[in-house]
C-alpha cells in the first residue's frame, strides 16, 4: 500500500512540474525514499556506487591515455564487483574455502557473517558496469549530470528486480521533457494490471502448491513432484514477468520506457531461443559484456562451448550464492552447447513439429527449474529421483487441486498462444472505450477476489 | 503485451475515456457487491460459520442494538467486563463485527468509527470484493480457498504453539500503567445497562477468568479502580457482578488472558451451572 501512496505522490508532483530538472529531482527523491524505507543506511551504498562510477566515467572519457583509461576501468570494476562479491558471496566463498580445507584434512566450521544483502544490488551493479564499460569503449558519452546518472541507477520501478536498464536507452530519455500522453497512461494501467494479475492471481496461488512440495520433496509422490515442477515454471514466469510488467507500467506513467524483459518464453522452439525470450535484459547483458568479450563464437567450437558454459555458469551464480544456482547455470550452459553441437535433422524445422519442439524445450527448462527452486543439491537430487522413478507412495495432489491446476495451466498456455500469434495491442485498441474499461475494471476486481491472504514477496527480490 | 504507444489524437481521446470509465466501473462494482452483501444472509458474509462473533465492550453495544432491532428479547444478558477493556475499550470494527456492519451503521456509529480501525472500515465498505474475497469465493464455489493446496493424506501441519499462561502479562502491565477507567467505556456500559433495564431484561456482569500472571498485573490499584467503577453502575441498575477471574487453573490458558480449549469447556460449565441454570430452573 505504501508503494501506491509513494507512486501517487510522485506521479502528482512529477506531472504538476513544468521543467525537467525538478521532475528528475522528484523521481530521485521518490526513489531514495523507496529504498530507504527498506534500509536507510544501504541507500548510501547505492548512492555511493552511483557517485563513484559517475566520477570515474568522466575521468575515463576525459583521458586519452589508454593505460590510464584501462586502470580507471579496472578500478571501477574492482570496486563495483567487489561490493557485489562482498555483500552477496562472502558466506558462500567462506563455505567453499572451509569445505576445501576440510577435504585437505583441516578441521573447523565455516564462519557465518551477518551481512545484509542490499536489495537490487545484482541489478544495479550490472547497470553501472555496462555504463562504465560503454564509456570506456567510447560507445557512450559520459553522463555529466549527476542527477540523471543517479536516477538511471535508482529509478524505483526497476531498482529492485530490473529489468537491467542500458544507459544508452535510458539516459537520453531523462534529457527530454516528457508530455502527458493519455495513450501512454492507458498502457501504463494495462501493464500494471496485467502484472498484478500475474503476480496475485497466478504466482502467489501456485506458491501454495509448490512451496510445501519443495520444502520436503521426499514426502511426495511422483505425480505431485511433476505438478509442482510444472507449477513452479509457471509461478516464476508469472512472478518475474508480473513484476516487470508492473515496473514497465510505472515507468510509462512517468513517460519513461524500460526495456522488455520477456517475450512469451515458453513458446521457444529451442533453448537458445528461450534465452532470447526469458529475462532478456540479463541474457543480452551477459551476451554483450561477458560472452562476446570472452570470444563468443569467433573461435573454435570448443572455445564457443567453453564461452557458453562459462557465461551461463556466471549467469547462474549472479542469481544467488548457492551451488544450486551454479548447477542451474551449468545445466543451461550445457543445453546451449548441446543445442549448438548436435546436428538437428532439417525436417524438425517444419511447422508441424513446432509444438513438439516447444514442448520439449519447455520440459528441458522445467527440469532446470528444479535446480533453481530446490533448497539444496541434495533436495534437487530427491526431486529428480522422484520425477523419474515413479512411486505411488507419498502425498499426491487432491483431484480438485489437479483440476484447478489444469485450468490454470490451460489459461497460461492460451495467453502464451494469443501473445505469440495475435496482435494483442491492435485488438485492444479496437475495443470501444467502455468495453476496454469494463475489461480493465473486471481484471482488477478479479485480482482482488483471487489474491491470497498472504502474498509472498517477488522471487527475484532475493537476487 | 507490446509497450508501443501512439500519438494519434483519436487514440488519445479513446485512452482518456478508458481511464475515466475504468475507476467508475470499478467503484460501481465494488459498491454494488457491498450492497448485495449487506442484504445477503449472514452465512454468506461469514463464509465458514457464524459462530465467530467475538466482541469487546463496543462490540457488545453494537450487537445488542442489532439484536433489539431484530426484535430479539433475551431473558438474560451476560456482559463480560474486564479491567483491560474498562481502561482501553477496543476501537470499533475489530474482527468479525465488521461482517454485520452495513452502510446505515456508518452514520450511527461515526464517533466510534473515527476512533476505530478506519482502514478496516474503508476496506469493508469501499473494497468489499477484496475484504470479503474468501467469503465470496466460499459462497461461489461451495468451499473455502485456497484451491491450489491440498494433498491426499493431508499436508504435514505446523505444530501449534504451546500454551504459555504468562505470555502477554508483561505487555498488559505496561499498557495498564497509570490505570484509569475510561469515560468512554463507562458511557458504553451505562448505555447497555440502561437499555437492558428499559426492555426488562435481566443483566449480569462477569469478570472472565485470567491466568495468575495476569491477576498479578491486575491486583491492587487496578482492581480497586475497576471494581469501584463497576460498583457505581451496579448500584444504579441493580445488576449482579460475578468475579470469575480466579476460577480456572493456569493450565486452562493459552496466554495470560485467553483460555485454551480445556479452559473454554470449564468456563462454559461454570457459566451454565452458576449463572444461567439457576435463573431458568423452576422454583
Amino acid at each position: 500500500m505504501r508503494f501506491f501512496y509513494l507512486f501517487a505522490l510522485a506521479f502528482a508532483a512529477y506531472w504538476s512540474l513544468r521543467r525537467q530538472t525538478p521532475r528528475m529531482v522528484v523521481l530521485l527523491l521518490a526513489s531514495i525514499y523507496f529504498y530507504a524505507r527498506w534500509n536507510p543506511w544501504l541507500v548510501g551504498l547505492v548512492l555511493g556506487t552511483a557517485l563513484f562510477d559517475y566520477w570515474i566515467a568522466i575521468r575515463i572519457e576525459d583521458s586519452d591515455d589508454p593505460r590510464r583509461r584501462r586502470a580507471l576501468l579496472v578500478a571501477s570494476l574492482c570496486v563495483t564487483l567487489g561490493l557485489l562479491a562482498f555483500f552477496k558471496y562472502t558466506n558462500f566463498l567462506a563455505g567453499v574455502l572451509w569445505s576445501a580445507g576440510a577435504a585437505l584434512g583441516l578441521a573447523g566450521t565455516a564462519p557465518v557473517f551477518q551481512i545484509v544483502l542490499p536489495l537490487g544490488i545484482s541489478f544495479y551493479t550490472f547497470e553501472t558496469v555496462s555504463y562504465v564499460v560503454d564509456v570506456y569503449r567510447r560507445r557512450l558519452p559520459a553522463e555529466r549530470k549527476l542527477l540523471d546518472y543517479s536516477l538511471f541507477l535508482l529509478f524505483f520501478p526497476h531498482l529492485i528486480a530490473g529489468p537491467i536498464v542500458r544507459p544508452a536507452s535510458f539516459l537520453p530519455q531523462l534529457r527530454v521533457l516528457q508530455r502527458f500522453d493519455w495513450s501512454r497512461m492507458e498502457l501504463a494501467l494495462r501493464l500494471f494490471v496485467l502484472g498484478f494479475i500475474k503476480k496475485a492471481v497466478i504466482a502467489d496461488q501456485l506458491a501454495l502448491l509448490v512451496d510445501p512440495v519443495y520444502a520436503a520433496p521426499g514426502a511426495y509422490a511422483t505425480s505431485a513432484l511433476w505438478i509442482a515442477t510444472l507449477g513452479y515454471a509457471i509461478q516464476i514466469y508469472c512472478d518475474f514477468s508480473g513484476y516487470t510488467d508492473m515496473a514497465l507500467g510505472c515507468a510509462h506513467a512517468f513517460g519513461l520506457r524500460l526495456p522488455m524483459n520477456f517475450d512469451v518464453p515458453y513458446m521457444s522452439l529451442n533453448v537458445a531461443e528461450f534465452w532470447r525470450r526469458w529475462h532478456i535484459s540479463l541474457s543480452s547483458w551477459l551476451r554483450d559484456y561477458l560472452y562476446i568479450p570472452l570470444g563468443g563464437n569467433r573461435g573454435s567450437s570448443a572455445a564457443t562451448y567453453r564461452n557458453l558454459l562459462l557465461t551461463m555458469l556466471l549467469g547462474g551464480l549472479w542469481h544467488g550464492a548457492a551451488w544450486t544456482f551454479v548447477a542451474w547455470g551449468a545445466y543451461h550452459g550445457a543445453l546451449l552447447a548441446l543445442h549448438r553441437a548436435l546436428p538437428w535433422p532439417r525436417f524438425l524445422e517444419r511447422a508441424a513439429f513446432a509444438p513438439a519442439r516447444a514442448g520439449f524445450t519447455f520440459l528441458c527448462v522445467c527440469l532446470g527449474w528444479v535446480l533453481f527452486r530446490a533448497r539444496s543439491l541434495s533436495d534437487a537430487g530427491t526431486v529428480y529421483a522422484g520425477l523419474f522413478t515413479p512411486t505411488g507412495g507419498g502425498h499426491a495432489l487432491a483431484p480438485s487441486v489437479l483440476a484447478v491446476f489444469a485450468g490454470l495451466f490451460a489459461v497460461v498456455l492460451a495467453a502464451h498462444l494469443v501473445a505469440r500469434f495475435a496482435d494483442v495491442e491492435s485488438l485492444v485498441r479496437r475495443l470501444p472505450a467502455p468495453v476496454a474499461a469494463g475489461a480493465l475494471a473486471s481484471a482488477i476486481l478479479l485480482a482482488q477476489l483471487l489474491a491470497p491472504d498472504e502474498g509472498g514477496a517477488f522471487i527475484y527480490f532475493q537476487f | 503485451m507490446s509497450d508501443e504507444t501512439t500519438t494519434d489524437p483519436a487514440n488519445a481521446r479513446r485512452a482518456r475515456r478508458v481511464l475515466a470509465w475504468t475507476p467508475s466501473i470499478f467503484i460501481a462494482a465494488q459498491l454494488a457487491v457491498g450492497l448485495c452483501l449487506d442484504r445477503a444472509p449472514l452465512s454468506v458474509r461469514f463464509g465458514d460459520g457464524v459462530g465467530k462473533l467475538a466482541a469487546a465492550l463496543v462490540g457488545t453495544d453494537f450487537m445488542f442494538n442489532r439484536l433489539l432491532d431484530l426484535g430479539v428479547r433475551p431473558k438474560l444478558a451476560v456482559i463480560e467486563v474486564t479491567p483491560e477493556w474498562m481502561a482501553h475499550p477496543i476501537p470499533f470494527l475489530n474482527g468479525q463485527l465488521l461482517r454485520i456492519f452495513v452502510w446505515r451503521d456508518v452514520i450511527d456509529w461515526m464517533p466510534e468509527l473515527v476512533l476505530g480501525t478506519r482502514r478496516t472500515l474503508v476496506c469493508a465498505r469501499v473494497f468489499p470484493v477484496y475484504c470479503y474475497r474468501n467469503e465470496l469465493l466460499t459462497w461461489m464455489t461451495g468451499r473455502p480457498p485456497p484451491y491450489l493446496s491440498g494433498f491426499t493424506g493431508g499436508k504435514p501441519r505446523p505444530r501449534p504453539k504451546p500454551d504459555d499462561p504468562v505470555h502477554g502479562a508483561h505487555r498488559w502491565g505496561r499498557t495498564l500503567h497509570g490505570y484509569e477507567v475510561s469515560a468512554r467505556a463507562r458511557g458504553i456500559l451505562d448505555r447497555v445497562l440502561a437499555r437492558c433495564r428499559d426492555t426488562g431484561m435481566e443483566c449480569v456482569l462477569v469478570a472472565p477468568p485470567v491466568a495468575s500472571a495476569q491477576r498479578a498485573v491486575l491486583d491492587g490499584k487496578i482492581d480497586a479502580a475497576y471494581k469501584s467503577a463497576l460498583a457505581g453502575l451496579r448500584e444504579r441498575y441493580g445488576v449482579a457482578f460475578y468475579d470469575e477471574s480466579a476460577r480456572l487453573p493456569d493450565d486452562a490458558f493459552r496466554d495470560s488472558s485467553h483460555g485454551n480449549r480445556h479452559g473454554g469447556v470449564l468456563f462454559s460449565a461454570i457459566v451454565a451451572d452458576e449463572l444461567v441454570l439457576p435463573r431458568f430452573s423452576s422454583p
